[in-house]
C-alpha cells in the first residue's frame, strides 16, 4: 500500500516496528543534535543571536509586503524576472511556461522543499520535460519513486544497500557498500546532466530585500550547479522566505547551519542577483524568480502567522521524540515534524492532515531548539482546537470522550467504572504495566505501555483515610 | 499588481494589527555589530590561524603565507600535482566515450600539456603569477561558455579540465571560509568544475568574520556582482548513512595559498 492512501495510524503502526529506520534516524538525528549544540556554543552568545534572528524574522513578516515591494524591485533593477503564483499548480504552469518557450527537454534540479510542495516534478514530467533531481539524496528518492523523510537529509530512511541497488538498476553500476564509490557513480551520471541541462532550477534559503539576492546552501554543491551551468534559471520560492539586509542575511546563516547540520556554514552559500552580467565568462542569461502563496497568505492573516518566520532548519524534526520514532513517511506530508505538523494542515487543509497536530507529545523540545524560537506546541495546541471546530475531532477522542461524558454524568457508573479497570487492569498488567490491549486500545498499547490502574480508587482511599483519623481520633 | 501581492498587504496589515503587532518596528539591538569570536584589534596572525585550523577541520589545506615566489612555486606545485592525477571519477563522463571536442592535447610530445581552468591572471590576486605559471608549462584557460549553441559544447570541454585556479575576493577566518564572485576575468566554473580547486588568497582580504566583509564592502558587492559564494570546505555528503564523502559535486580537494604578510 502506498503511503498516500494509508492512513497516519496504518503509517505510524509500521514505522513504530521499523528497527532499521529507528537505528538511521537515531544515527542522524544524535549526530545533527550533538553537533547543534557543539556548533552554537562556538558562538560568542548563541541565544542573543536567536533573540535577534526571532525579531528580524518576525518584522519580516508583519512587514512582508514591503519587504516584498522592495525585493521585487530589487531583482527586477538587477535585471531578474518576476513572477506571481497564488498557488502550486500556477507555480508549475509558469516553469513549465519557460522551459517549453524556450525548447528546454531537461531540468537539473538543486534541492528544494519548495517544489516537492507545489509537485514540480510531475508537472514538468507531463509536459514532456525531464526534472533531474541532483542532491544525492534526493537523486536516490527521484530514482526509487520514494518521497524524502527529512527537509535536510531526504534519504534518511535508505541504507548503503538500497543506494547501491537503485545505482544498479537504473546506472548499471555494479553494487558495492563502499560509500564513496556509491557517491562516484551518481557525480559522474549527474555530471553528464548537468552539462546537457537547458534549465537549472532551484528553491531558495533567504531572499534579500535590499539587494534582490537570493541565497542558497547546499554541502554537495547542487544548488551552486543548478544555479551556475544552464542557460536559463529558475528560483522557486516562499513569499515568507525573506530577510530586510545583507547583515540580516548573515546573522541567519549562522544561525542556519548550526541548527540544520551542526556546522558552522555549509559548504557553499551561494548568493545570486539577478543574471549573468555583461563581461561576464559564464552563468545564466536569464533569471525567474517565481514567488509562491500557496496558502502563506491565509497563515498571515490567521494566528499562526508566527509559523512564517520558519528557517526550514529541520532542528525540530532532530529533537522531536515523535519524529525519531515513526520518521517522514508517515507523517504523510511534504514537511514532517512539528514544523510539518503545523504547516501541512494549514497549506494542505484540516481535513487531510487533521491528525498530524496529535502528532507530538507537547515535551517543548522543538521550541528549545527552533533558532527563530517559534512557539510549536502552542500552534500545535491551537491547531488541534481548530481541528476539532471544524469538525475533524479523531474518532477515538470523540468515542473516548462520549463515554467519558457518559459515566462521569453518574458518580455510580464512575466509581463502578473504576473498580473494573482495577480488577481488569491487574488482571492483565505484568510488573505493573499492560503491555499489550485488545482493539481498539491497542491504539495505545502498540506504540507504549499502559501502567495498571491503583487497586484502590482515590474515593475509596480517602474513605479509609477517613476512617482512620477518626478511629484516632480525628488529630493530625 | 499581483493578486498575491494584494492578498499580501491585507494579510500583512492584519498580522501586524494581531498576532505580530510589536514587531512593526524594526527591532534595535545594543550591540548592532554581529557577534566575533575576536577582539576588535586582533592580530593578523591570529586570523591566519584561525582560518587555518578552521579550513583544515574539514579537510581544505592552507599553504603560506608565501610572497609572490612562494605562491607560484606553491600553485605550480599543486596544478602539476593536480593534472598528474587525472580527473576526479565522472568527470570523464559516465558510460564511456563523451562526445568530447578534446583529447587533441593527449599524448603530443612526451610531456603532456598541463591546463588550468582559471580567473584571468588579473584577478588572481597576486602581481607575476600568471606569468610564472606560464612559464612553468601551465596553460591558463579562461571558462568561456557563451550562451548560444556553443553552449553545451564549451561546458563539456571545460569539464574536462583537472584543476582550476581562481583568486578569492575575501576569506573569512571564524569559519575557515573563501569568497569567490563573478564578473569579467572571473568565472564561476574555475571553483566549481573541476576536481582540485586552488584559491590564492591575499592575507589582506581576509576578514574576521561574514559581518565584518559585508560591512567592508561585500554587501554591496553581492549586490553588484550576479553570483557570490561563501566556500567553506570541499564539496562533501553525508546522505548516505551519514558517512562522510568529499567531491560529491563540487571539487573533492580545496587548497588555499596564502600571499602576503
Amino acid at each position: 500500500m502506498s503511503a498516500a492512501t494509508e492512513s497516519f495510524k496504518q503509517r505510524v503502526a509500521r514505522s513504530v516496528h521499523d528497527e532499521a529506520l529507528h537505528m538511521a534516524l537515531r544515527r542522524a538525528t544524535d549526530r545533527f543534535g550533538a553537533n547543534r549544540i557543539k556548533m552554537l556554543a562556538s558562538l560568542p552568545d548563541a541565544e542573543e543571536a536567536r533573540d535577534r534572528a526571532r525579531a528580524i524574522r518576525r518584522h519580516t513578516i508583519a512587514n512582508l509586503d514591503r519587504y516584498l515591494d522592495q525585493f521585487v524591485e530589487s531583482v527586477e533593477r538587477a535585471g531578474g524576472v518576476v513572477h506571481w503564483a497564488a498557488d502550486g499548480a500556477e507555480a508549475n504552469r509558469i516553469i513549465v511556461g519557460l522551459a517549453r518557450e524556450r525548447g528546454v527537454e531537461l531540468v537539473v534540479k538543486g534541492k528544494s522543499m519548495i517544489s516537492e510542495e507545489t509537485g514540480l516534478n510531475a508537472a514538468l514530467a507531463a509536459a514532456g520535460i525531464t526534472p533531474q533531481e541532483t542532491d544525492l539524496a534526493e537523486y536516490v528518492v527521484q530514482l526509487g519513486n520514494d518521497t524524502p523523510s527529512h527537509i535536510v537529509v531526504p534519504a534518511v530512511h535508505l541504507t548503503r544497500h538500497d543506494f547501491s541497488r537503485l545505482f544498479h538498476q537504473h546506472l548499471g553500476t555494479e553494487e558495492t557498500e563502499d560509500a564513496n564509490r556509491l557517491a562516484s557513480f551518481a557525480r559522474a551520471a549527474l555530471r553528464q546532466r548537468f552539462l546537457e541541462a537547458g534549465m537549472g532550477f532551484t528553491g531558495a534559503n533567504f531572499g534579500v530585500a535590499e539587494t534582490g539576492t537570493i541565497a542558497i546552501v547546499t554541502n554537495e554543491g547542487n544548488g551552486r550547479l543548478s544555479s551556475s551551468l544552464p542557460r536559463y534559471q529558475v528560483a522557486l520560492m516562499g513569499i515568507e522566505r525573506l530577510v530586510p539586509t545583507m547583515e540580516d542575511l548573515a546573522l541567519m546563516l549562522q544561525l542556519l547551519a548550526r541548527s540544520a547540520t551542526g556546522q558552522k556554514m555549509s559548504v557553499y552559500t551561494t548568493m545570486f542577483t539577478g543574471p549573468r552580467r555583461k563581461g561576464d565568462p559564464d552563468g545564466p542569461e536569464e533569471l525567474h524568480v517565481v514567488l509562491l502563496d500557496n496558502g502563506r497568505t491565509r497563515i498571515l492573516e490567521s494566528e499562526y502567522a508566527e509559523m512564517l518566520t520558519c528557517i526550514r532548519c529541520g532542528a525540530c524534526l532532530n529533537a522531536c521524540p515523535v519524529y525519531k520514532q515513526i520518521g517522514g513517511h508517515a507523517y504523510g506530508s511534504v514537511y514532517p515534524g512539528p514544523m510539518g505538523s503545523v504547516l501541512s494542515p494549514l497549506f494542505g487543509g484540516f481535513e487531510r492532515y487533521a491528525d498530524l497536530p496529535h502528532a507530538s507529545s507537547l515535551c517543548g523540545a522543538c521550541r528549545e531548539v527552533c533558532p527563530v524560537r517559534i512557539d510549536l506546541p502552542g500552534l500545535l495546541l491551537h491547531l488541534r482546537r481548530d481541528t476539532v471546530r471544524a469538525g475533524h475531532r479523531p474518532w477515538w477522542l470523540k468515542a473516548g470522550l462520549a463515554a467519558y461524558a457518559w459515566a462521569a454524568g453518574s458518580p455510580s457508573l464512575f466509581q463502578m467504572g473504576a473498580r473494573l479497570a482495577a480488577i481488569g487492569s491487574g488482571l492483565i498488567a505484568r510488573n505493573g504495566w499492560i503491555r499489550g490491549l485488545p482493539a481498539p486500545l491497542n491504539a495505545w498499547t502498540d506504540t507504549r505501555d499502559f501502567p495498571r490502574f491503583a487497586s484502590k480508587s482515590f474515593q475509596e482511599r480517602w474513605r479509609e483515610r477517613q476512617a482512620g483519623r477518626a478511629a484516632q481520633g480525628g488529630e493530625r | 499588481m499581483s493578486v498575491v501581492m494584494e492578498r499580501v498587504r491585507a494579510a500583512a496589515a492584519r498580522a501586524a494589527a494581531g498576532v505580530l503587532a510589536g514587531d512593526r518596528e524594526r527591532p534595535s539591538f545594543p550591540r548592532v555589530t554581529a557577534q566575533s569570536p575576536f577582539p576588535p584589534d586582533v592580530a593578523r596572525g591570529e586570523l591566519v590561524a584561525r582560518f587555518r585550523a578552521e579550513l583544515e577541520t574539514l579537510l581544505g589545506r592552507v599553504y603560506g603565507p608565501f610572497d609572490a615566489d612562494g605562491v607560484a612555486a606553491r600553485v605550480v606545485d599543486l596544478v602539476r600535482g593536480a593534472v598528474a592525477q587525472g580527473p576526479g571519477p565522472g568527470d570523464r563522463g559516465a558510460a564511456g566515450g563523451s562526445p568530447l571536442a578534446g583529447g587533441e592535447g593527449m599524448g603530443e610530445g612526451s610531456q603532456p600539456p598541463a591546463r588550468a581552468l582559471s580567473w584571468d591572471e588579473a584577478e588572481l590576486g597576486c602581481p607575476g603569477l600568471g606569468e610564472a605559471l606560464r612559464r612553468a608549462g601551465i596553460e591558463l584557460v579562461p571558462g568561456l561558455v557563451p550562451n548560444d549553441e556553443r553552449h553545451h559544447q564549451a561546458l563539456r570541454a571545460l569539464a574536462e579540465l583537472e584543476v582550476g585556479v581562481s583568486g578569492a575576493v575575501a576569506g573569512l577566518a571564524d569559519t575557515g571560509s573563501i569568497v569567490v564572485a563573478s564578473g569579467p576575468g572571473r568565472s564561476r566554473v574555475a571553483s566549481l568544475l573541476p576536481p582540485v580547486h586552488v584559491a590564492v588568497l591575499p592575507v589582506s582580504r581576509l576578514y574576521p568574520t561574514l559581518h565584518e566583509w559585508l560591512a567592508g564592502g561585500g554587501a554591496a558587492m553581492v549586490g553588484r556582482e550576479a553570483n557570490v559564494v561563501i566556500i567553506t570546505g570541499p564539496s562533501r555528503t553525508s546522505d548516505i548513512e551519514m558517512q562522510l564523502t568529499l567531491g560529491m559535486h563540487g571539487p573533492k580537494e580545496l587548497h588555499v595559498v596564502l600571499y602576503g604578510d
